[in-house]
């Protein structure tokens, strides 16, 4: 049991990565990047095939597939995003889908649909806690989340991008109205959230199966999370994702029956809505 | 040429129906300049308009010698035009000074205008750490003209000063805007009483259904009874 | 909640029942249905059995479609749980069928019921949430039920289900082509009842109730009941597609419906816009239709559908029934005489 909720813990700090990326970009564009998930995939295949292909070390291939990661982010805000500026969410969130599939269309036919060998980016033994091995890259990914978040409170805090991003994101009208570059404003946005995406794929692909679809497996959970956490709260969205992953655990444990635990996840996140319709963390800015 | 904001041929609206049809008006330096309207008249959509927030169908904005018209509201607030719009529309979760902050970030020397921001609106600097969705009406809107002062705009369109406010409030912000002339900012205040700003304005312009109608200083004009009694009676628009 | 939403929905059918019955056919209405009838027939004998394979798969996938474009362009609901609205009844039925030596063809029927059903669940869970919560809420029905349902042996067998022969009324179908016309007849009964059905009372209160809900109360429209009836409805016509599609498949499995199959409805009713079922039929063939007749074939047409979506819509916010009212708008334009279609969607433009 306490093993079982200890490696739903961890899983839970993949979802609550993902969701993070989700959060950053709801909170200015309002909306769900349906594409969050295949743009990190993109980076961490460029990584993957920097690294452990062509020899590059670590640290230049890491930052090479941010970079892309960050980059694909930029461009869907400007083909997608900036176009449909003022239409129905559910027209700009459908538009995400649509480059969501164009990735896994592109990744699919670059890299095939097989899975692919991925090695952790730090390796070791692990070491026991309360009987479960932890892998050194699971705590590795919980330092990475939380130095996220609180290089994230820093940046909204404490400088002027983080002024301007939530003015914007809370009457992005008004913002412009005291000359801040909205559209800047999102760029920038849309730029973190895609490097965050890119970061979170490079340090899951080595605990799942590394395919083109391994993040989209991952998004709905990702996406449950950031609901749990109401949608514009960073930490909230974490916690929401460590929150669902003990759920899994213990659920997975209980029952081991195929489908049981997606099909009570899905019915425990429909139950916290229904019974708490803005999340169970209050927003915060 | 006379530095000043002008506004010439503006047609808002779809093109069946402007909401405003062929404005004319210009704002001096330094000048307080009002227009006075009904519910509907379509004051609310001119100051958009002007701004930038809103497409104008035909006509120019000029900023002294700058033509505006093709410039979106960041560029617009960049050269020098500020507003105070409807319903204030402040960043609710943001502090006080956060709201200054933001604004000032694109006023060369934020530090002074802020220094005379809080001196006209002693107010301001005691709520400072608080946010904005917390204060009380008056608090509020003194909040969103603190905004429009920090980006040290040349001209300040101001929408509806007084709305939900008690008149000793609003009598109040509007002397602490006519002393903020002295720094050589025009003002644009529109309004649906005459009464409020009869001791501020300089000159006031009418507004009825969509095209001004009469130009002139309230006493040329008759006084304020008079122009309450004919263009602004309560039923004349209907709305 | 389920009692007002039965007898309202009973009345909704009712209606719908007696919409089509007081109808007498024009000239013009035998064209509009016969004219694409003969066509569709007419490709039967001209196509070999694989295409014809998937244009009745594209057939039935516009069925389920044209289901969520009342529910979520009509009524501005949302739904991500209709790929297990169209599964779900595509298993039972197949299962029935399988274990108990019916035809498929006589059991097709049943899962217009099951669907009808899901949508009363999916509707009651809806209720609550409103906006992108919504989203998810149906989102966690639709995995709901592909998890729960499709994972159990008892549903979907140890393997592929085999299907007995179908036949109805001592009639045989061995064959695809026979088979095929009862496939079209489905497709345009289905697109021509949905389209009286929007273009009477009914579809004007679903436009009433998306627009304004106030409004629409105080007019006398039951407002909880409309949103729960166009739940309903898109279910019923995913299950009428998929109650059709072990007849027409002869082997469905739950991977025949992904998740992600719930995202393309999606995608092609918001390509489609808010308007016409014209819209959804195009963007059926956009979306859809490019991945089974293209993809895989070559580089372009992979990239074809993805980027058709991205083009179509930020070029069209309101989607091909936008597209489609501007195109009609000039051409009435140029020919001077020229009527352009009736759209139920212009009026709110």
């Amino acid at each position: 049991m306490e093993i079982s909720l200890l490696n739903g813990a961890f899983l839970g700090v993949i979802y609550g990565l993902i969701a993070i990326g989700l959060v950053v970009v709801y909170r200015v564009t309002r909306i769900i990047n349906f594409a969050h998930g295949e743009i990190g995939m993109i980076g961490a295949f460029v990584f993957a095939d920097l690294w452990l292909d062509h020899d590059l070390p670590l640290v230049l291939a890491v930052g090479a597939g941010i970079a892309v990661s960050a980059l694909l982010g930029v461009i869907t805000e400007f083909v997608v995003i900036r176009p449909l500026r003022g239409q129905p969410r559910l027209t700009v969130m459908v538009g995400t889908l649509g480059v969501s599939s164009l990735l896994l269309v592109y990744a699919v036919r670059r890299y095939s649909p097989r899975p692919r060998f991925a090695r952790p980016v730090i390796e070791g033994n692990g070491f026991e806690i309360a009987g479960l091995l932890v892998r050194p890259v699971q705590i590795l990914t919980l330092v990475v989340a939380l130095a996220i978040l609180a290089l994230l409170a820093l940046v909204m805090f404490k400088s002027s991008f983080g002024l301007r991003l939530r003015a914007t994101a809370l009457d992005s009208e008004a913002a412009a109205e005291v000359g801040v570059r909205v559209g800047r404003v999102s760029m920038g946005t849309w730029a973190i959230a895609g490097a965050i995406a890119g970061l979170s794929a490079i340090l899951v692909s080595s605990q799942v199966v590394f395919s083109a679809f391994f993040m989209s497996r991952l998004m709905l959970r990702a996406l449950a999370a950031a609901l749990l956490g109401g949608l514009t709260s960073v930490t909230g969205a974490f916690a929401g994702g460590i929150f669902l992953g003990m759920a899994e655990g213990v659920i997975g444990f209980q029952w081991i029956a195929p489908g049981a635990v997606e099909a009570s996840l899905a019915v425990l996140v429909m139950a916290v809505l229904i019974v708490r319709p803005k999340g169970l963390v209050a927003a915060e800015y | 040429m006379i530095p000043k904001l002008t506004v010439t041929g503006f047609t808002v609206g779809y093109t069946h129906v402007p909401v405003l049809r062929g404005i004319d008006l210009d704002v001096l330096p330094s000048e307080v300049v009002g227009i006075l309207g009904a519910n509907g008249a379509g004051k609310t959509t001119l100051l958009r308009a002007i701004m930038g927030t809103l497409p104008a169908t035909s006509g120019t904005v000029q900023v002294d010698d700058l033509d505006v018209t093709s410039m979106p509201a960041e560029d617009r607030a960049r050269v020098g035009l500020a507003h105070v719009p409807e319903g204030r529309r402040l960043f609710s979760s943001l502090t006080v000074e956060e709201h200054l902050d933001v604004a000032g970030l694109i006023n060369p020397d934020p530090a002074a205008t802020k220094d005379q921001v809080l001196e006209l609106l002693p107010k301001l600097a005691e709520r400072r750490r608080q946010k904005a969705g917390t204060l009380s009406g008056g608090e509020q809107q003194m909040v969103a003209i603190g905004r429009a002062l920090m980006t040290a705009p040349r001209y300040l369109l101001i929408d509806e000063l007084s709305a939900g406010l008690a008149p000793v409030i609003a009598q109040e912000l509007v002397e602490a805007l006519v002393r903020s002339r002295e720094s050589g900012t025009g003002v644009l205040l529109v309004e649906q009483s005459p009464h409020l700003v009869a001791d501020a304005v300089d000159r006031v312009y009418l507004l009825e259904r969509g095209s001004l109608v009469a130009e002139g200083t309230l006493a040329s004009l008759g006084g304020a009874d008079r122009i309450a009694d004919l263009y602004l009676g309560v039923d004349r628009e209907g709305a | 909640m389920p009692n007002s939403t039965d007898t309202r929905s009973a009345s909704f059918a009712s209606r719908l029942r007696e919409k089509l019955r007081s109808h007498r056919p024009t000239t013009k209405t035998t064209l509009q249905i016969g004219l694409p009838t003969v066509l569709l027939l007419l490709i039967a004998p001209i196509t070999s059995d694989v295409t014809l394979f998937k244009i009745g798969l594209l057939l039935l996938f516009a069925v389920a479609a044209v289901g969520l474009h009342v529910l979520v362009n009509w009524a501005g609901e949302l739904s991500l749980a209709h790929a297990g609205m169209v599964g779900l009844p595509a298993l039972v039925v197949a299962k029935l069928s399988s274990d108990h030596n019916l035809s498929p063809l006589e059991l097709a029927p049943i899962g217009i019921l099951i669907g009808f059903a899901l949508g009363a669940v999916v509707a009651a869970t809806a209720r609550r949430v409103s906006g992108l919560y919504v989203t998810i809420v149906t989102l966690a029905a639709g995995l709901a039920i592909d998890r729960f349902f499709f994972t159990k042996p008892w549903l979907v067998g140890t393997g592929n289900l085999k299907l007995t022969a179908p036949r109805l009324a001592g009639l045989e179908f061995g064959s695809i082509q026979a088979i095929y016309p009862i496939i079209v007849v489905v497709f345009i009964g289905s697109v021509f009842a949905t389209r009286r059905l929007l273009d009477s009372k009914l579809g004007r209160a679903l436009l009433t109730v998306r627009s304004d809900p106030t409004i629409a109360q105080a007019q006398g429209i039951n407002v909880p009941a409309y949103r729960a009836a166009a739940y309903m409805f898109a279910g019923a016509l995913a299950g009428l597609a998929g109650g059709f599609m072990p007849l027409w498949a002869q082997r469905v499995t739950p991977d025949s419906f992904p998740l992600e199959l719930s995202f393309t409805y999606l995608a092609v009713v918001v390509v489609a816009g808010r308007g016409s079922i014209n819209g959804v039929l195009g963007a059926a063939l956009l979306i859809e239709g490019f991945r089974q007749f293209l993809s895989g074939t070559s580089f372009i047409a992979a990239y074809l559908g993805p980027v058709a979506l991205i083009v179509t819509l930020t070029r069209f916010p309101g989607g091909l029934n936008q597209f489609g009212r501007m195109i009609g708008g000039q051409l009435a334009g140029v020919v001077g005489r020229f009527r352009p279609g009736r759209s139920p969607g212009d009026a709110e433009g």
